[in-house]
């Protein structure tokens, strides 16, 4: 029975997995064959635009480290951090050589943060994508020894209606946690507190010492105290519901609604204009990187959802131009755009 | 030197006065609490009433007429040198995008110790190429942090 | 006993050749980046973080906690040489520990820093791992009212730090304050005061402003007087401290760690503010207060102490909730992610590999920096046997890759320069920079915390009074603030003079 077993193994080893995908080996010849002779010659640039340790930088550095695995090529991560993404975002669009030594890992914020906070200076066109890389939806979640604790959001949002100013709503200024707070005050009329935090962390600490009721973050930041049951989720902000909790509703479930959708959206690019041949070379790498299953366990792990899949470079290119007018369609209805 | 003081303590109350009015226009209190000028107000005021404090307390003690401290000797000297110190650093600060750390920070060291000191220029020479190496092995080498890079690569 | 067995077990994952080569080599570029002016923990760490893929997770995690601790170690070393802080945890120990170095007691300085670490380190070790979970409990009690009532408290504690006058340290707190407004709103995300300067949208690097404060106007300062010849006296005493520093370092090292590890534990604290906090209690607990800022032991004992105690209960919210208090655990936040672990509550008993691995590493980390660090003091006190017109130039080159290394910025390389003209201004006129640095790391979280709370109450300050640990705090800085009034009122006769002023202006 063992040896039958040890034999099933081996086949499956060297009969079906090759037959499945071609090999490692072949995946680096067939990327080897698009370098170009001068390219690169020094370490190629991943710049992060928040700082260490975050979601972003999680994001670049281990699809920094699966890119090396299939070029061979030393690959730097800069945290290029200020003013909440917007000095890196303007160092990516407006200062970086079009080179193709910079790379972008990006997120939308990259051209939000153009029309809020410097309008006029880039959009979305400045950014020339070479592959997108994963979204993640927000959440609101609550504490489970809060007075919210057995609460849908439908009922929390009823409550912060019948006592206005009472529901305490933690958000991130300027990133779209703010957003869905107003978005969800405007479809019900309810009044909550937004009270700032600057990112995730912070809030979800504010949470579980009861500072405040509900915090609007993602998966990745809060995955270890839901599996100590010291948070539930009540909705997630995406158009679908995550594979991962399939028994929490999306909002626009939960509130009957539809635009309540507002997710990190994330992308690699190179300052537009850089080399043809050198783009081409990086799009390859980025793409076998970004097939690779350990890679795509490791995103998932952290709770980044990859499944959404873009077939070229141009429908990743048109998905940010859909994605650049719906913020701004929003802003100018929020009066933040005139 | 106290005129100097005085100066200063002016620059405060006009620094307190321009932050004071700058908060103002960005804002001090909002729809939901305080606004982007609310700290840099109470900062301006705490800068204002402090530097006019200083000028009070300062204008007092000219009546106890304290001894006058000595000048320095060799003031012209000093000045050379504290000047020769700041271009140096301007001229690393200006050169080191175009040509890159090592030529910038190399020729930069040579002329700053040639300056401050121009008895012992073949030491600078020595001393410039050993500390600039060093400088570059331990940060861009070894620790990998990217210094600048001039035209030739390096 | 659980504790105990985990700790043993703890031990067991640390103590193979494999992870003390780690440990030791966290240990060794620490120290090194430490002592290098500009680049610190954080850039290390990123820097490093890719080398870590490929390592077992609890490798990965003890080398980078190494080199945090280590930082903390090697931070002391130029602060007390040479003037130049090597991390901003160490700009306190400039005021003391270079006036040491320049009575020839940089031996002795150093020494100190590097025991004092020690104690710290290990009894912050101690506390990690008898007191986690009910320290958590306690952090988590801190809300944005009760933040904002110890930033206060922190504000006013500074100004009982200061040698010199105490309304020019008003000054240079609100100045400082100030400018860590600059910038992007915290709460709407606007620009304000950056008069359209995309490159201070993000305030000013503290590495810069620092090494322009502290480093560049000590030189141009020297300059003046380079004629005269050396600043440091040639004739060096003791290499170690002597039986009488260790009767006064004793007390500031004890209260140090104490101090240090507290703020560690709440998110927002760490080593910097831990250092200040320590310095301007120990000024105030001293018999000679005026001692202080010309080269007293306790000033360097106690500061030290209280940064490496902060690592400490820093990994706390790190390991139990997740949940990183500064920049630097942020990071190592990260590195256990990508090796797959999850910090919080359930890492104790999921992965306690990781959690007693890394616990058990600090102890044997630190022994391992006092046995690197002790010997290197006999090596740095040669240093400065050097003629100042070759160290002067090898100073400011390292103040300048430094400061660009930590944003590669030649932007802070400007500012970097501006900050060394206005600090050689401020000094010249008896200034103490030092509280501008405080306040440029506490202002952002001091506005954060004051908004907050005000958003959270809908504009009523009774959130203030109401909240029991908060009353405490803000009682407890006016209280200092009486004390100081009354005590600048008495002690300098300030009633008596101007009544005779104004009597004078009369006649």
């Amino acid at each position: 029975m063992k040896r039958l077993l040890a034999i099933a193994g081996l086949l499956l080893v060297f009969g079906v997995l090759p037959a499945m995908a071609e090999s490692e080996a072949e995946i680096k010849a067939r990327i080897n064959a698009l370098k170009p002779a001068d390219f690169p010659t020094q370490p190629i640039e991943f710049v992060v635009v928040y700082p260490a340790g975050g979601g972003m930088d999680v994001t670049a550095r281990l699809l920094a480290k699966y890119v090396e695995k299939y070029t061979e090529q030393r690959i730097i991560v800069l945290n290029k951090v200020g003013g909440a993404g917007l000095v890196g975002n303007a160092y990516v669009a407006t200062q970086a050589k079009a080179d193709g030594y910079t790379v972008g890992v990006l997120s939308d914020g990259s051209w939000t943060d153009a029309l809020l906070k410097a309008p006029g200076k880039w959009t979305q066109k400045n950014f020339q994508p070479l592959a997108y890389l994963n979204y993640e939806p927000r959440t609101w979640i609550v504490s489970t020894s809060g007075p919210f604790a057995n609460k849908s959001t439908r009922e929390i949002v009823e409550h912060a209606k019948q006592n206005p100013g009472k529901v305490k709503v933690a958000i991130t200024p300027g990133l779209s946690g703010e957003w869905l707070a107003e978005q969800i005050e405007g479809l019900s009329g309810a009044k909550l507190i937004k009270v700032p935090f600057q990112g995730g962390a912070p809030a979800i600490t504010a949470l579980l010492g009861g500072h405040i009721d509900v915090a609007g973050v993602y998966y990745s930041e809060y995955q270890g105290h839901l599996a100590a049951g010291k948070v539930r989720v009540i909705g997630v902000a995406s158009d679908r519901r995550l594979a991962s909790m399939p028994q929490v509703p999306t909002l626009n479930e939960a509130l009957g609604a539809k635009d309540l959708v507002w997710e990190v959206w994330r992308y690699a690019a190179t300052p537009r204009g850089a080399p043809e041949e050198r783009r081409k070379y990086l799009a390859a790498a980025l793409e076998a990187a970004l097939r690779d299953p350990g890679l795509i366990a490791e995103y998932a792990k952290k709770g980044a959802i990859t499944e959404r899949k873009y077939a070229s470079v141009d429908e990743v290119e048109a998905a940010m131009d859909l994605l650049y007018e719906r913020a701004r369609n929003f802003f100018a209805k929020t009066g933040r755009l005139k | 030197m106290r005129a100097t003081e005085q100066v200063t303590n002016l620059v405060w109350v006009a620094m307190g006065v321009a932050i004071v009015w700058h908060a103002g226009q960005v804002g001090i209190w909002s729809a939901n609490g305080p606004g982007g000028g609310f700290l840099p107000l109470l900062m301006g005021l705490a800068l204002g009433c402090g530097g006019a404090a200083l000028l009070v307390r300062e204008a007092l003690r000219a009546r106890a007429r304290r001894p006058r401290a000595a000048p320095a000797e060799d003031a012209a000297g000093a000045r050379r040198r504290v000047a020769a110190v700041l271009g140096g650093l301007v001229a690393m600060a200006l050169l080191m995008p175009l040509l890159g750390f090592l030529l910038a920070a190399g020729v930069t060291m040579i002329v700053l110790l040639a300056a401050t000191d121009p008895r012992r220029w073949r030491w600078a020479v020595v001393l410039a190429v050993v500390s600039t190496l060093t400088v570059y092995g331990l940060f861009d080498t070894l620790l990998k942090m990217q210094v600048p890079r001039g035209p030739f690569g390096f | 006993m659980d504790i105990l067995s985990g700790l043993i077990g703890g031990f067991g994952v640390i103590l193979t050749p494999a992870n003390l080569y780690y440990c030791f080599l966290g240990s060794l570029v620490g120290t090194l980046i430490g002592v290098l002016p500009g680049i610190g923990p954080l850039a290390t760490l990123s820097l490093l973080l890719p080398f870590t893929f490929n390592l077992p997770a609890v490798s990965a995690i003890v080398m980078l906690a190494a080199i945090f601790y280590g930082a903390m170690y090697g931070g002391s070393t130029t602060s007390i040489l040479v003037n130049i802080p090597g991390e901003a945890a160490s700009v306190i120990t400039c005021l003391d520990g270079y006036q040491m170095a320049r009575q020839g007691k940089a031996g002795r300085a150093l020494g100190i820093a590097a025991l004092g670490s020690f104690f710290a380190g290990t009894l912050s070790t101690a506390a990690l791992t008898l007191f986690s979970p009910v320290l958590v409990a306690f952090a988590l009690r801190f809300g944005p009212p009760e933040y904002f009532a110890l930033m206060a408290l922190g504000f006013v504690i500074t100004l009982f730090m200061v040698a010199g006058s105490t309304l020019k340290a008003v000054v240079v707190l609100a100045l400082g304050v100030f400018f860590s407004t600059i910038g992007l709103d915290i709460v709407t995300g606007k620009e304000r005061f950056t008069f359209g300067l995309i490159e201070i949208s993000g305030g000013f690097e503290l590495v810069a402003v620092i090494m322009g404060l502290f480093g560049v106007s000590e030189i141009l300062l020297n300059m003046e007087k380079m004629a005269k010849g050396e600043f440091f006296k040639k004739r060096l005493g003791s290499l170690l401290p002597t039986r009488a520093d260790w009767r006064a370092s004793g007390g500031p090292i004890l209260r140090g760690s104490l101090l240090g590890f507290g703020l560690g534990v709440l998110p927002g604290g760490g080593p910097t503010t831990a250092s200040f906090f320590s310095y301007a209690v120990e000024r105030r607990v001293s018999k000679e207060p005026q001692r202080f800022g010309a080269g007293a032991i306790e000033g360097v004992a106690g500061p030290e102490a209280a940064n490496n105690a902060a690592v400490g209960g820093s990994l706390i919210p790190l390991l139990s909730l997740g949940l990183p208090s500064n920049a630097v655990t942020a990071l190592l936040l990260g590195a256990l992610i990508i090796q797959g672990v999850q910090p919080g509550p359930m890492l104790m008993t999921q992965r306690p590999d990781i959690y007693w691995g890394v616990i058990a590493s600090l102890y044997v980390g630190n022994v391992m920096l006092l046995v690197l660090n002790l010997p290197l003091v006999g090596l740095w006190v040669q240093l400065l046997k050097l003629p100042y017109w070759i160290l002067f130039p090898n100073i400011l080159l390292l103040a300048v890759v430094g400061t660009y290394s930590a944003g590669h910025s030649f932007f802070d390389v400007w500012v970097m320069i501006a900050f060394g003209m206005v600090g050689y201004a401020l000094r010249k006129l008896d200034y103490e920079p030092a509280p501008f640095v405080l306040a440029l790391v506490l202002g952002p979280q001091l506005e954060q915390a004051l908004r907050q709370s005000l958003i959270m109450s809908e504009g009523s300050v009774s959130i203030f009074f109401t909240r029991p640990l908060t009353a405490v705090l803000l009682v407890l800085a006016a209280a200092l603030v009486a004390l100081l009034i009354v005590g600048v009122w008495s002690r300098r006769g300030l009633s008596r003079r101007l009544t005779q002023a104004l009597k004078e202006s009369s006649r």
